[in-house]
């Protein structure tokens, strides 16, 4: 078996549910791809089947038996195709193996970002398997599947969105991982998910050959919020300890309105990226970001640095209402400064 | 820099340890796994180490001739790995072997008997530990590997042992004890102690393990304790002789054991419990025992106890 290379796998994983591992893997996958800034060809992975990171940038369909399940591909002629219902998604990794990624739809396309979204029914069966089972056909799957010839071929940056509690499918995602992301906001039971997140990245570490690493590209601390003494203990503690405060991302994310309307598909502008420059929230974002790339991709840091994005990507609600004003040109703030 | 905060919810913060388990798994120092890389390797790219201690002196010939072979030994070598040979074609191989690289092919750590077995088998590749390098023990990985496995010859033990305190003393690490000898082998107390007698004795049993007129470990264990020369020089004499005309070599193991135990010092035979020791059945009498055993100038706790009118069972069932 040829393991990937070049290929980066970069994985967000916590086990505490709520702590913005949706919202960074998105960012992050629009930072990646977007021509203007790292212009990468990202594929996002959406192994969570409460599928919120899939909803978020697809127009997923529902079924009551189902739940949430992929709608049919774009692409897709049943005429070609006889054999295929014209939906494919990440459990697909685990049973065919034949996968067709969607292009982004939301908030806007970003021509280098495609998606395997989350399919609830099938995830859920993945994940309930015997234990035999689940170390022959699951844990090392996905590592497999990004193996392959033509999926390394296709893409350079492999984005793994995960789903809270410790499932086969996060260790999964962790064995094909090459650079890992845990996501954390400052509260007791967040540090305490922390805990464990980091004993399963030690043992899968302890797993890998000294060829295969597995790079901590850092500990995000998201949502934090100035006025909360708590959050301002913590954070010192945290940064001030001589074993973690290496494993912190350079950048801590506030606590900000427009981070959580920003996972409102009618959200204008569609990401933190196309925020005024008065918020700064949109700096921050940025700052991390570049930092996080910095790690996976060490040779091109430096110019990550400088990345600033320009105001071309028009979210789809945003250009329904531009079209609807009649207004031409984009937001009159972002113009201004 | 820890910033000095006020509050309740700073004071929680603090008092949560969370964040103290959280530093100590960050800084846990991670043993990376150098076994890690298993994969398919092809059977003949694999060249066995020619400085092995232990000599398999199987060829394909042989393994494909297994009744020309007389020597019993060998032969017993030649059925296990053609026997491995059948176990991998029905159930395959459940164990990878240890190679490292070097140059185009490979050389073998550990599995060679499973290697021939993959020959005869005629398997085109094997599941194989690649390590990066040679490894720096190499020859204490291929001692415990045959120790464990597929016993050693105590000749091949004795060669193996001898390389590994080489490899060690290469290492910086001088064996000059028996606790140095059991650390560094890893050999269990008892055998460890009866290789240091053997290392650290006299130069002719060594000689005789090495021209195989002593096979066994206890016997050039106790002929390396007989202090006297003529005594040790006659029974190995014996040894000799038993060794061209075979057998009745378990009598001259007990005759050297004998003889080792008779010219060994009475200090040195008495084995097992000390018969002094203090009695300590209840606090009270401990406290009794061992303060009269003091004022007594060292009397047996039992016989004072005794003296004053307990008996050891009373007192014990009490």
């Amino acid at each position: 078996m040829t393991e990937p290379t070049d290929l980066k796998v970069l994985v967000v994983a916590q086990q505490k549910g709520g702590v913005g591992k949706t919202t960074i893997s998105k960012m992050l996958a629009v930072f990646g791809s977007r021509d203007d800034l790292v212009n990468k060809r990202v594929l996002l992975i959406d192994l969570d089947y409460q599928a919120s990171l899939s909803k978020l940038v697809l127009q997923m369909d529902y079924s009551p038996e189902k739940g949430t399940l992929p709608p049919v591909h774009p692409e897709y002629v049943e005429a070609d195709d006889p054999d295929w219902n014209g939906r494919s998604s990440s459990a697909d990794i685990f049973f065919d193996g034949n996968c067709v990624p969607y292009p982004v739809t939301f908030p806007y396309p970003v021509e280098r970002l495609m998606i395997l979204p989350a399919y609830k029914s099938k995830l859920q069966e993945v994940e309930e398997q015997d234990r035999t089972r689940l170390r022959e056909k699951v844990h090392n799957r996905l590592l497999e599947f990004l193996s392959l010839e033509e999926v390394r071929q296709s893409f350079d940056l492999i984005i793994v969105d995960t789903g809270p509690k410790e499932s086969p499918l996060v260790r999964t995602a962790l064995r094909a991982a090459t650079h890992l992301i845990v996501p954390l906001t400052l509260e007791t039971q967040c540090i305490d998910g922390l805990v464990e997140m980091l004993e399963l990245w030690q043992m899968e570490r302890r797993t890998r050959p000294t060829t295969r690493q597995l790079t901590l590209a850092g500990l995000v601390i998201n949502r934090y919020d100035a006025r909360y003494s708590i959050h301002q203990a913590y954070l010192s503690q945290l940064s001030g300890d001589p074993m973690i405060s290496p494993l912190l991302a350079s950048t801590v994310l506030p606590q900000r309105a427009s981070v959580a309307e920003r996972d409102s598909r009618a959200a204008v502008p569609g990401t933190l990226f196309d925020l005024p420059k008065s918020q700064d929230i949109r700096e921050k974002a940025i700052e991390l970001c570049a930092d996080i790339f910095g790690k996976i991709f060490p040779n091109e840091a430096a110019s990550f640095k400088k990345l600033q994005p320009d105001r071309k990507y028009i979210s789809i609600v945003e250009r329904q209402l531009l079209e609807h004003s009649g207004a031409a040109e984009i937001p009159v703030e972002e113009s201004k400064s | 820099m820890i910033m000095k905060l006020g509050g309740k919810a700073a004071e929680l913060a603090r008092n949560d340890r969370s964040t103290a388990l959280v530093s100590k798994i960050a800084g846990a120092e991670v043993r990376q796994n150098d076994f890690a890389d298993v994969r398919e390797i092809a059977v003949d790219e694999i060249r066995p180490d020619p400085n092995q201690a232990r000599k398999l002196q199987v060829s394909v010939a042989v393994l494909q001739n297994p009744e020309a072979a007389t020597e019993p030994e060998l032969r017993r070598k030649i059925d296990a790995i053609l026997g491995m040979a059948e176990s991998f074609k029905t159930a395959g191989q459940r164990q990878p072997i240890e190679v490292y690289a070097e140059g185009a092919h490979f050389v073998l750590v550990a599995g060679e008997r499973r290697w021939w077995a993959a020959k005869v088998a005629a398997m085109l590749t094997i599941w194989a530990k690649v390590l990066p390098e040679k490894p720096s023990r190499l020859r204490l990985i291929q001692y415990v590997e045959n120790a464990h496995r597929e016993g050693l010859s105590t000749k091949e033990s004795m060669q193996a042992i001898f390389e590994v305190m080489q490899e060690s003393a290469a290492l910086g690490e001088q064996v000059s004890s028996f606790t140095q000898l059991k650390n560094v082998t890893g050999l269990p107390k008892t055998s460890a102690s009866r290789w240091w007698s053997i290392i650290s004795g006299p130069e002719e049993v060594r000689v005789a393990i090495r021209d195989e007129v002593i096979t066994g470990l206890v016997a050039a264990e106790e002929l390396s304790k007989i202090p006297d020369v003529a005594e040790r020089a006659k029974l190995l004499a014996e040894f000799a002789i038993a060794e061209r005309e075979g057998g009745a070599k378990v009598i001259l193991d007990a005759r050297a054991r004998r003889a080792a135990h008779a010219t060994s010092t009475k200090a040195k035979r008495s084995r097992g419990r000390p018969k002094k020791y203090p009695l300590a059945p209840r606090p009270t009498s401990m406290l009794l025992g061992s303060y009269l055993s003091g004022c007594w100038g060292g009397c047996p706790a039992t016989s004072i106890l005794m003296m004053h009118g307990f008996s050891l069972r009373k007192s014990r069932k009490q």
